[in-house]
């Protein structure tokens, strides 16, 4: 221990006189520069006057000869420079250099380095004080090598300041350390008397060798060392006369403490004599260190307070201020380093109190002074207090521990009371405005040691107090504080106030509130931190209130409230417990016009409406029977907010208000829909929130508040969107009653919406937002009542169904002028056109004699006529008009289906041939062409299956065969329509339909014919072949003549001709004899009866033609 | 008339269409064969053309027909099951209508449950099918089915262009030209079958013999068969996506399930029932059973009228 102490004693002693050597050094530097500007001045000064003279002496020598050639050439220093150099006492007039003259052209040899010199100019003082410096500086390089190498040997040279300097301190230490072992090793010796002589008389030799050599200039930094080695024996020695026991020869602790404080006056007015830093600083610290390396006892820990309050005095007196801390740092070392002398507490704590009282009179002393020049007496004060209070505290700790917050508590009364001197020697308003808060507390501001107190106060409350009232604590003090700050207008003092509170809080939240306690209050049961939580919430608004701008209080009682909230209130009601405190924040800050509050309102809406969806909605417990009643309690709230600025005042701000009512309503929206899906049945889902939206809107409308109509339009979405993923899309035919019923009853709603914004309403929904609602609305329905119709109705009648829904929307468009519905009608028309194909035409169901084909199709068809007709009388737009058209052709194209699906392959052609008939008709008599233009081609179509199929069925009907009675009726068809249709005009044609259009009886008549030609082709076999058509032919040209037909008669003329190149071709040859013979005979009767005809009735022919 | 009137008149149409349709007994069957019928009638129209031109002479057709019986090599007749379907056979023949072509049947033994015909009127059942047959009616019907396949010239145009290509010396041509004509052809042999079907349903019955007796047949074809009843689709959409599904992948098989065909011919005997209805029809299981045909002994218990 001895050992290491000396090791430390010799480090410190080293840095210290490193420290002032260094200072010593640059004293010396500073000398030397001055000695060295005034050398320079003077070198310059002769230098100066040696160029003059130099200069002089030139100009006198080119006297003589420039006086028969040029006048004298100007001098060569110019005004600056002669400006810049000192002044003579008689400045010389300064001639002008010559000018040069002009050189004749002529190539001359380089001009020698001599020539040149003698054409330059005059140097000027400048260049020539620069050459010269120049110059001096490359000759000095290796001198300012050595200058540098000396100022880093702080201006010495090394052996000298080695052997002179630290080679004497060193010696004085160690002298003194001996004497101190000496006295040791006399333990056995001698008896205390002689230790302590001996002691004596090597001290005061010291002392005296001290001031004898002090008086000659060449030793006096030995003589110092000695002086200060001297006293620093004399204290140990005098300390030793009572502390140690093997000196010990004055028993009394007073005259003891008498003594060492004599000998401290006594050192302290020695060092005053020199006033040198250094010999006080090396006394106290001699001192110090035999102090240090004797025996732990409580009188040498008390020896220690004359010492330091020696120092601490001299300290002041000279303001040796680094010496003070070297004091401190001493006294606190030296305490450190004795460890605990196992004295009790109270004196051991007294001893502590009085080396801090005395440091920190010291500083208050210091801080009175106002002096700034040293930085290490801003440490003064954080060391003084760290070093007491660990000390003070190991005592404790050690010996009492369960009332160490005693001490910790008394510590903050003392530095409280250090505040209060502070704050009275060093007022706030002595330091420049705008200081920070370090700056004022290192000039020893108040903030130092209240921050001390403060922080000891809290640790004193910290080891008293249990569990949460170490917050209640906490917030007394931050209380305490901030009233402070507050009286005396000290933002440090709030600052610190917000700490504790920050501190309480930071506690609250990561000690206090996870720990599960409870307790209970009036029958209640709290959490243990609640009381506590809810005091400084209090406490936060009775600050905010204290302090206008106080706004983070408010802030953080919000937060403290709504932990309290989140702890006490079950989990359930909680979003209820946020809308709440957010309802009484937002009426107060309305109600104050304090926006703050009505910002907290709106953060713990929104943090109620997120726990409200997060634990009500989405996580809720499945078994709670009531999950309803948060919910609704929080969609009356939220409805409440959006409903209470309605009317809005005028101070709050517009965007305010509109997002108040925006987020009140959307909030009660969503809580609404998650209401209504907690408490409606999953297949009746989808219509809640449609009717819920419906019942928004109206209040929408009616302006409770205006903001819900659009919230409306989600609920109603996410409503539609349900029945049409789960009802319409998923769907299937054997759902429930619950779905059908939902269903139809959604489509229902759709349609009481579609009702309720039918009409304008003027000021309550602008008219282009209430066209697609209702055409939304009356899409989805639509959408939604097909959907129940395939649910409900039988396959084969769903088309059916949806042709009543469409052409009731069609008649609805046109009735109302309304294009949206008369497309959805349109579009509903043709999922009825292509419904039929899926479950109409082969269906095979019966009712009677009637397959519900014919039963379901047919009306169909009618129902589109019905459509075309009504689009003819309709005011629409030209495109939609042509679109019409469409359903002249759908229902073609349906009648004609139907006519095969209904009649079978082969006996189809019956029906297409009745369908052309009557579409040719119709469209001769409504002057239609796209009817006459289906008729053809369901002609063509018929003409093509009876030729192809119809001529080869077996089946037979009443005995006829079945390609007969199919033939016969298409062909009669084709005639009757030939019969019907107008002669052919000579007026060009515009395309091939108009073409045919126009030869339209041609055209049947040619079918007809070619038809009935084919058919007996098929019928009649053999020989009879030609008779028959023969027959067929004369049949037509008398038919034609009377019908004035053309076509008919020259188709009669064709088959004659057709019957001659039969008899001529194939009869002559392949027929038996008598039926060849009855060929010809027939088909020449026949030629010749029609010949004559014509012949015989020319005149009447010829009228009929 | 009043726009109203007519407006309430097509909405009154409509309604009574649809109370009626829902009244009657439903069958219902969503799908596209309607758009697979129609579409097989725009083929079997377009094919018609080529069919009229080469058609084939029944002399020409029985020629054929011989030779391709004389090409393949058959299992050993049984002949008494031979003689007893022969007799069947011509209980139905004279109600064909090509009555210039000579039929003759024939029993294969074979454990397949089938039948079928080739050109020229040769009428070929498995014994497989004997076994699964129950009575002599339904005998009938099965006969009625591949005689109408030839009396409808079905049997015979699957080899008219290949004929007529030889006929004019392209005969290499008959094999490609068979390729491209099976491919048009495929898209409505479904129907084909259909429609010999109900012809092979109107011989048996006009033969005398149960209208019912075929659809039974396919009833029990089906079921022995494990043919899957196509489910009706559950939604909307799944009723256009199975529909279409059903489409394209029935567009491909020669024969139509069994349960349409049963479908069918119970719809076709429905549809005629007013006018079947007051006749007697032998259905002969003992006939059957025990291999004598009904123009030899008729069991008074086997005649049934329908109900």
């Amino acid at each position: 221990m001895t050992e290491f102490l000396l090791v430390v004693l010799i480090l410190v002693l080293l840095i210290r006189w490193a420290v002032i050597s260094s200072r010593l050094r640059e004293l010396k530097n500073r000398i030397n520069e001055l000695a060295t500007a005034r050398q320079d001045r003077a070198q310059d000064e002769l230098i100066v006057g040696l160029i003059r003279r130099v200069y002089t002496l030139e100009q006198a020598a080119q006297g003589t000869s420039a006086a028969r050639s040029s006048p004298p050439a100007a001098a060569p220093v110019s005004s600056e420079a002669v400006a810049s150099t000192p002044a003579p006492a008689a400045p010389l007039p300064i001639p002008k250099p010559p000018s040069p003259e002009p050189k004749p052209v002529v190539r001359e040899p380089e001009p020698s380095p001599a020539l040149e010199s003698d054409r330059m100019e005059a140097p000027s003082f400048a260049s020539v004080r620069a050459s010269l410096g120049q110059s001096s500086s490359q000759a000095h390089t290796p001198t300012d090598l050595r200058e540098q190498l000396r100022k880093k040997m702080g201006g010495q040279e090394w052996e000298a300041l080695v052997g002179g300097n630290w080679l004497n301190k060193l010696g004085v230490l160690v002298l003194v350390i001996g004497i101190a072992l000496l006295l040791s090793y006399s333990f056995t010796q001698t008896g205390p008397a002689g230790r302590v002589a001996i002691g004596l008389v090597m001290s005061l030799a010291m002392l005296g060798g001290g001031i004898a050599l002090e008086r000659r200039e060449g030793y006096r930094i030995f003589a110092r060392g000695l002086l200060g080695g001297g006293w620093a024996a004399l204290y140990f020695t005098t300390y030793a006369m009572h502390a140690l026991p093997a000196a010990r020869i004055v028993e009394n602790p007073y005259l003891a403490s008498a003594l060492l404080l004599a000998v401290a006056a006594g050192m302290i007015l020695h060092s005053l004599r020199y006033r040198s830093q250094t010999v006080s600083g090396l006394a106290y610290f001699i001192a110090f260190a035999t102090l240090a390396l004797s025996d732990v006892t409580l009188f040498a820990v008390i020896a220690l307070i004359p010492l330091a309050g020696a120092l601490l005095y001299t300290a002041y007196r000279f303001s040796w201020f680094a010496m003070a801390f070297f004091g401190l740092f001493a006294t606190w070392g030296t305490l450190v380093s004795r460890g605990d002398t196992g004295a009790p507490l109270a004196p051991t704590q007294a001893t502590f109190a009085a080396y801090w009282l005395l440091f920190e009179t010291f500083d208050l002393l210091r801080t009175m002074r106002r002096d700034a020049s040293s930085r290490l007496v801003q440490f003064i004060l954080p060391v003084n207090a760290c070093a007491f209070l660990l000390l003070s505290w190991r005592k404790w700790e050690s010996l009492a521990a369960a009332q160490v917050w005693q001490f910790f508590a008394a510590a903050a009364a003392v530095y409280l009371a250090s505040t209060l001197l502070r704050a009275k020697v060093r007022p706030p308003s002595t330091f420049p405005a705008y200081s920070g808060t370090m700056e004022r507390a290192a000039l020893g501001g108040y903030e130092g040691p209240v921050t001390i107190s403060a922080l000891l106060a809290g640790i004193a409350v910290f080891l008293k107090a249990p569990t949460v009232w170490i917050n209640a604590g906490w917030l007394v003090e931050g209380e305490i504080l901030f009233l402070a700050g507050l009286r005396f207008g000290e933002r440090y003092l709030r600052r610190l106030a917000a700490a504790a509170f920050g501190v309480s809080l930071a506690k609250l939240g990561a000690v206090d509130i996870p720990a599960a306690g409870t307790m209970v209050v009036a029958n209640v049961h709290l959490k243990v931190w609640t009381p506590v939580a809810a005091a400084h919430a209090a406490a936060f608004y009775l600050n905010r209130f204290l302090r206008r701008l106080g706004q983070e209080f408010s802030w953080g009682a919000a937060v403290v409230a709504l932990a309290i909230l989140t702890a006490e209130v079950p989990q359930q009601y909680l979003s209820v417990a946020c809308f709440s405190l957010a309802v009484l924040l937002f009426e107060f800050g309305f109600r104050a016009r304090l926006g703050e509050f009505r910002y907290q309102a709106y953060a713990a809406a929104l943090l109620g409406a997120a726990v409200g969806v997060g634990l009500n909605v989405v996580a809720s417990d499945p078994n709670w029977s009531r999950q309803w009643l948060p919910i609704a309690i929080c969609t009356l709230i939220s409805y409440a907010a959006a409903i209470r600025v309605r009317n809005l005042p005028e101070w709050l701000a517009g965007w305010e208000a509109d997002a108040l009512r925006r987020g009140g309503a959307a909030a009660a929206t969503i809580f609404a829909v998650s209401l209504v899906w907690k408490l409606a049945p999953g297949d009746y889902l989808g219509l809640a929130w449609i009717a819920l939206g419906a019942f928004l809107f109206e209040l929408g409308l009616h302006d409770m508040p205006r903001e819900l109509r659009w919230c409306s339009y989600a609920a109603s979405a996410i409503g539609a969107g349900r029945v049409l993923v789960l009802q319409v899309f998923e769907i299937h035919k054997y759902a429930g009653t619950s779905v059908r019923i939902s269903l139809t009853a959604s489509a229902l709603l759709g349609y009481a919406m579609v009702a309720r914004v039918f009409r304008s309403i003027p000021r309550q929904i602008p008219d282009g937002e209430r066209a697609w609602v209702r055409d939304c609305n009356s899409a989805i329905a639509t959408t939604f009542l097909l959907t129940a119709g395939w649910v409900v109705l039988p396959d084969p009648v769903v088309a059916v169904g949806w042709a009543v829904v469409g052409l009731a929307l069609l008649e609805l468009g046109f009735g109302a002028r309304l294009g949206s519905f008369r497309l959805q009608g349109n579009l509903v028309a043709k999922l009825v056109f292509f419904r039929l194909f899926f479950a109409n035409f082969t269906d095979l169901g019966h009712t009677g004699w009637f397959s519900h084909r014919l039963l379901t199709v047919l009306p169909i068809i009618i129902s589109q006529y019905y459509i075309w007709s009504r689009y003819q009388k309709a005011e629409v737009s030209q495109p939609e008009q042509t679109s019409a058209r469409l359903y002249l052709y759908a229902p073609a194209i349906l009648a004609v289906l139907l006519s095969r699906f209904e009649f079978g392959r082969s006996l189809a052609v019956t029906g297409w041939a009745v369908i052309l008939l009557a579409l040719y008709l119709a469209g001769l008599r409504g002057k239609n062409a796209d009817l006459r233009w289906q008729s053809y081609a369901v002609a063509l179509l018929t003409f093509w299956r009876c030729w192809n199929t119809n001529f080869y069925i077996p089946e037979s009907f009443a005995g006829l065969p079945g390609r007969v009675l199919t033939g016969s009726v298409v062909i009669a068809a084709f005639y009757a329509a030939q019969l019907a249709a107008p002669r052919s005009n000579s007026s060009p044609a515009r395309n091939v339909l108009d073409w045919l259009d126009r030869n339209a009886r041609l055209a049947f008549s040619s079918l007809a014919s070619t038809l009935l030609a084919v058919m007996l082709y098929y019928e009649v076999s053999g020989g009879l072949l030609t008779v028959a058509w023969t027959a067929q032919a004369m049949a037509m040209i008398v038919v034609g003549f009377p019908l004035r037909d053309r076509p008919l008669r020259l188709s009669g003329l064709l088959l004659f001709l057709v019957c001659i190149l039969k008899v001529f071709l194939w009869d002559l040859r392949h027929l038996e004899t008598l039926p060849r013979i009855m060929s010809f005979l027939v088909l020449g009767l026949i030629l010749v009866g029609v010949s004559w005809i014509y012949t015989r009735f020319r005149a009447r022919v010829q009228r009929l033609l | 008339m009043p726009l109203q009137f007519r407006f309430a008149a097509v909405l009154a149409l409509l309604s009574l269409g649809g109370v009626l349709a829902s009244l009657g007994e439903p069958n219902p069957d969503v799908s596209l064969s309607s758009v697979r019928e129609i579409w097989a009638d725009v083929l079997r129209d377009a094919d018609q053309v080529g069919y009229k031109v080469t058609r084939v002479p029944a002399v020409e057709e029985m020629r054929v027909g011989a030779e391709m019986h004389a090409a393949m090599s058959w299992g050993a007749a049984d002949p008494e099951a031979e003689r007893y379907v022969t007799a069947v056979g011509a209980r139905v023949l004279p109600y064909v209508r090509r009555h210039d072509i000579q039929y003759t049947f024939h029993v294969i033994d074979s454990p397949g449950v089938n039948a079928f015909a080739l050109p020229g009127g040769h009428i070929y059942i498995l014994g497989g099918m004997l076994g699964f047959l129950q009575s002599e009616s339904e005998l009938a019907a099965i006969l009625g089915h591949e005689m109408s396949h030839v009396d409808l010239r079905h049997c015979i145009e699957r080899y008219q262009y290949r004929i007529a290509l030889r006929k004019v010396g392209a005969g290499d041509l008959g094999m490609l030209v068979d390729i491209v004509h099976d491919l048009v052809a495929i898209g409505y042999t479904q129907y084909e079958e259909l429609e010999a079907d109900a012809q092979g349903e109107r011989l048996a019955v006009e033969a005398g013999y149960d209208p019912e007796a075929a659809a039974r047949v396919f009833h029990r074809l089906q079921q022995a068969v494990g043919e899957q009843n196509p489910q009706p689709a559950r939604t909307p959409i799944g009723e256009v996506a199975q529909s279409i599904g059903q489409a394209i992948g029935s567009y491909f098989q020669t024969h139509p399930s069994s349960h349409e065909r049963e479908l069918r011919l119970s719809s076709e005997v429905a549809s005629n029932r007013r006018r079947l209805a007051g006749r007697t029809f032998y259905v002969g299981v003992k006939n059957y059973n025990e291999r004598v045909p009904r123009t030899e002994r008729e069991y008074p218990d086997e005649k049934r009228s329908l109900p």
